[in-house]
């Protein structure tokens, strides 16, 4: 799918990249937002804050494994190396973007669900979505990029506080939102 | 470009989106309501892409 000149290169990171952000909000738009309306439409305003800290609590318990949350155990799909490198390399990031579509390793997905319960502005959530793409997308171009893939693999192996740190930080972000 | 591919090579991994990720949280100290939903989706994609 990866064309390896230097041009057609960029082009496929640029168009990867686009198509995450793409997927991030799209998820953002379908799931987030639906949440957030049937959330002000049923919970009253005090209820919100309770049930969005409920949703970060069952996260924590799940992520502590002791409860098992339903997790995406697709692969990518094999369809998109028929298309072009720059239409496949934009439906791949869509699909890892959007964070429901391909693998996920990790229950803390759901955290995004906390600030939707709360009932957090459109805006919000869609710039939510936004970033959670962008980053997935940042993913694998960082890994492309840095010149040596498996090496890449074998040192993120060796550091399991990344997954940690960033897990902890994306509850300390949720929690933060309930209470500011 | 070629300045930024040579500055990810000398990095360990991961550090394009933390930095993405820990920009978006030192902002949303300065700008809570704004910024924390950015922060937040920024650690839930590094959590997921970092964990085996």
């Amino acid at each position: 799918m990866m064309d390896h000149s230097p041009v057609g290169a960029a082009r496929t990171h640029i168009s990867f990249l686009a198509g995450a952000l793409a997927g991030g909000v799209a998820a953002a738009a379908l799931i987030l937002l639906p949440v957030a309306a049937a959330s002000r439409a049923l919970l009253p305003g005090d209820a919100r804050p309770v049930a969005a800290l409920l949703v970060l609590a069952v996260v924590a318990v799940a992520e502590a494994g002791t409860l098992a949350l339903p997790r995406v155990r697709r692969q990518a799909r094999q369809s998109l190396g028929n298309l072009s490198p720059t239409l496949g390399s934009f439906m791949f990031g869509v699909d890892l973007g959007s964070g429901v579509r391909t693998h996920t390793s990790s229950v803390t997905l759901y955290t995004a669900l906390s600030p939707a319960v709360l009932g957090a502005p459109a805006v919000a959530l869609i710039g939510l979505g936004a970033a959670f793409g962008l980053v997935r997308g940042l993913v694998p171009l960082d890994r492309a990029w840095a010149g040596d893939p498996h090496g890449w693999d074998g040192r993120l192996r060796n550091r399991p506080v990344i997954p940690r740190v960033a897990r902890a930080a994306a509850l300390a972000c949720a929690l933060a939102l309930v209470f500011v | 470009m070629s300045s930024v591919l040579a500055a990810v090579r000398r990095t360990p991994p991961l550090s394009l989106p933390a930095v993405a990720a820990a920009a978006g949280s030192l902002a949303a100290l300065a700008y809570p309501g704004g910024v924390l939903g950015l922060a937040l989706g920024a650690w839930i994609a590094l959590a997921l892409s970092a964990s085996p």
